[in-house]
């Protein structure tokens, strides 16, 4: 352990770039990143289920605006819904002195909206497909066994339609840890943030880059390990029973 | 039919040969980060305006080259300069140590302070740091300006880093950042803060020190091996310092003297 | 002897998929103890009857009475529709179906299926319903298959759980829609064994089926449909044995 301490420190000290100050910004934006994406995706996916299911409303009134909004959303590029709500807001007359602006005026409330916002969208699209895809037959049993829609679709439907959106909303996560290497341009020091700086700091782009990719690969791993656990736990009823 | 397909892919290829032929010839491409007012600028027809624009044309002249401007943005000017997209950059780049490992220098062209702008009625002491903890700067990333602050105030200022200085302008405008740190040319034409009814003000000194975060003033950047190249340009900006072209272009964008004693270069 | 409302009863139901006219006016009463097996050639209406029974399907004309208790229909511009919901949803814990394709719930263990309703629906506590279960799945041969998924066990296996899940709701009438059709022909037999006992006991059951040993041997009553009407009704030695009508007569001739 000793030799260990010490070969990191030799290791730091020789290094122009990796010093203990832009490891302490690479340390910076690994918090940002990991606390934006976990928010953004967390929120998102508690709106996503009752948006999932107002999409799937006989009723027009209701599911028209949930499809207009996944259509805006999953329709633009994160990067413009991004520039929007932290550019954008500041233009509407008199924002500034409403009490939105305590949350507007920083950097990371707008950009958790716009993430939060973006992955809603994506993920209301993904349950609202796998609802659909509950066997008609199931749902007839629950029908006919006396269940309410709201008891059919809280114990039988949803359940049935977590387990199969669980790959595709596990590539949503995915996608939205790399999604947001854009904060960087509403001046998040998140990780790629701090790779640009280190960039711009020392000119040297892979060195800055590099590094960050190792630190988004090993978050991806974490992430694809987990959804390979949820997977086996909750897809357990696919599985034959010699394994 | 197939002869007139035979015939286009000839003629295309040929002139794309020529295109890249035309790489060692006279033309030289310089680089310049758009916008930074009144060095450069657009105008709403979209034209390349500014004093960088107008200085750089006059030095073109004198040496006898033929130049053509090419847009990049700050963050990529080094790389894009090693990497030959481009044969020089004349973009306000100061000559600082860990730049001049990078690039060859030619003798600055100007030398300007920086300053803090804030909107007028706050009350802000730059010289008390504690008074500072929370408040916000915006700067430009991989600036002088984002080192000084960065080593200067990193502990207590809350640094916010844009891509462009226009950015954090918008975002001053806008109420989003207490401070900005500044260019003082760029802050002038930008803020007017010089002017008694403009909505900001100037915080504290302007700043120029200490040379090793500022550096020796404003110069043009070539590759290192491009020694002929640089000299050429170094005698340009000599010339139109001795013949009054330099005052005269310099009047017409400032009231004030951004010059340097280009004789002890 | 105080007078027990009659399980199930229907009259004169209609039933109109667009301009076609599916069921003709049928009527049916099951008393307490009934076995009633529909059967007839594919299209003649019996499934669509079978789940008119439990508002699977809406008929468009006709009455529904479970258990003494009429279900009230309202109109709207849709058609004809029940008017209480939470009616037509205490009446179909009631009557419990078995399908065709089984339809278990595929995410939940067979033990969770069976306990399923009787807690959610009926409001069992979870030990009195598992126990319930327990002895459920014991009597119809899986209680060793208690913890497996749908998608582990055969048809017969599935189909005999569906029957443990119907029985869980301990329900006034059992409909059977085609129980076995889905099945392997080396695993009808159990099902139906299973069947049988339940008819031995006393259940009232309703059954669509194309087993004519099984309409024979355990039926009180067969019903014969065709395009919508009733062609024969009667006990299974009249309808099955004696047929009257030559439809009937060539439906139950040997087709080889």
């Amino acid at each position: 352990m000793e030799q260990l301490n010490a070969w990191f420190v030799e290791l730091l000290s020789n290094n122009d770039i990796f010093t203990a100050n832009t490891l302490g910004y690479y340390l910076d934006g690994l918090g940002n990143t990991v606390r934006l994406v976990f928010l953004s995706l967390i929120i998102g996916l508690v709106l996503a289920v009752p948006l999932a299911i107002a999409r799937g409303s006989r009723r027009k009134w209701i599911k028209w605006p949930v499809f207009f909004y996944t259509y805006v959303f999953r329709g633009t590029p994160l990067l413009i819904q991004l520039y929007m709500i932290y550019y954008g807001v500041v233009f509407i007359e008199g924002i500034q002195d409403t009490f939105l602006w305590v949350i507007l005026q920083g950097a990371f409330y707008p950009a958790l909206i716009a993430f939060t916002l973006n992955t809603a969208a994506y993920t209301t699209e993904i349950f609202h497909g796998a609802i659909k895809a509950t066997p008609r037959g199931e749902i007839e049993a629950a029908r006919a066994y006396g269940m309410s829609r709201a008891l059919m679709m809280r114990r039988i439907i949803m359940p049935s339609a977590f387990r199969r959106a669980l790959p595709a909303y596990g590539n949503e996560v995915i996608f939205m840890l790399h999604a947001s290497a854009i904060a960087s341009v509403v001046t998040i020091m998140d990780l790629t943030g701090a790779a640009r700086f280190v960039y711009a700091r020392f000119y040297a782009p892979f060195d800055a880059f590099l590094f960050v990719a190792a630190i988004y690969l090993c978050l991806t791993f974490a992430i694809l390990y987990l959804f390979r656990h949820l997977e086996k736990k909750l897809l357990a009823h696919l599985k034959p029973i010699n394994g | 039919m197939k002869k007139l397909l035979a015939l286009t892919l000839l003629g295309m290829v040929m002139t794309t040969a020529t295109a890249q032929a035309r790489d060692g010839d006279d033309e030289i491409r310089l680089a310049i980060d758009v916008p930074y007012e009144p060095f450069v600028y657009r105008t709403p027809s979209g034209e390349l305006k500014g004093f960088e624009i107008d200085l750089g044309n006059e030095l073109c002249e004198r040496a006898n080259l033929d130049c053509t401007w090419v847009e990049q943005s700050w963050s990529g000017i080094i790389p894009g300069l090693l990497s030959r997209k481009y044969d020089a950059i004349l973009s306000s780049m100061a000559i600082t140590p860990a730049r001049a490992n990078q690039v060859l220098f030619s003798i600055p062209y100007y030398n300007t302070p920086s300053v803090w702008i804030t909107r007028r009625g706050r009350d802000i002491d730059i010289s008390d740091k504690a008074s500072l903890e929370g408040l916000s700067v915006g700067v430009q990333r991989g600036t002088i300006r984002d080192s000084y602050v960065t080593q200067m105030y990193g502990d207590v200022l809350d640094i916010r880093r844009y891509s462009s200085s226009q950015d954090v302008a918008n975002d001053l405008i806008a109420g989003r950042l207490d401070l900005s740190f500044e260019d003082y040319p760029v802050a002038v034409d930008t803020f007017h803060f010089r002017e008694p009814d403009s909505k900001f003000k100037q915080v504290g000194e302007s700043i120029k020190t200490p040379t090793s975060i500022f550096g020796k003033g404003a110069a043009m950047a070539f590759r290192q091996r491009d020694k002929a190249l640089a000299e050429k340009f170094n005698q340009a900006i000599r010339d139109v310092y001795a013949n009054g072209t330099y005052d005269k272009l310099m009047k017409q964008y400032f009231d004030y003297d951004i010059s340097l004693p280009v004789g002890k270069q | 002897m105080a007078d027990t409302p009659i399980p199930l009863e229907v009259r004169d139901i209609t039933k109109r998929f667009g301009d076609t006219e599916v069921l003709k006016g049928l009527s049916l009463t099951a008393h307490k103890g009934d076995v009633i097996t529909l059967i007839g050639a594919s299209g003649s209406g019996k499934s669509t009857f079978l789940r008119c029974m439990n508002l699977l399907e809406q008929p468009n004309e006709g009455e529904l009475i479970v258990h003494g208790e009429n279900i009230a229909f309202k109109t709207t511009r849709h058609g004809r529709e029940p008017a209480d919901w939470k009616q037509v949803e205490r009446i179909r814990a009631k009557l419990s179906m078995v399908f065709q394709s089984f339809n278990l719930w595929a995410h939940m263990t067979l033990l969770e299926n069976v306990i399923e309703a009787p807690i959610h629906v009926l409001g069992k506590p979870k030990r009195e319903a598992v126990e319930h279960a327990r002895q459920l799945l014991d009597r119809v041969g899986l209680l060793d298959h208690a913890d497996y998924y749908p998608a582990q066990m055969s048809g017969g296996q599935q189909q005999r759980g569906a029957i443990a899940r119907a029985l869980a709701m301990d329900p006034e009438v059992m409909l059977f829609d085609e129980p076995t059709s889905a099945l392997d022909p080396e695993l009808v037999g159990d099902v139906l064994k299973v069947m049988r006992d339940l008819a031995d006991e006393g259940r009232t059951m309703i059954v669509v089926t194309h087993e004519m040993s099984f309409a024979r041997d355990v039926s009180s009553q067969v019903i014969y449909l065709h395009q919508g009407m009733i062609e024969e009704i009667g006990p299974p030695k009249e309808v099955l044995d004696n047929p009257q009508s030559d439809r009937l007569k060539q439906f139950l001739a040997p087709k080889h």
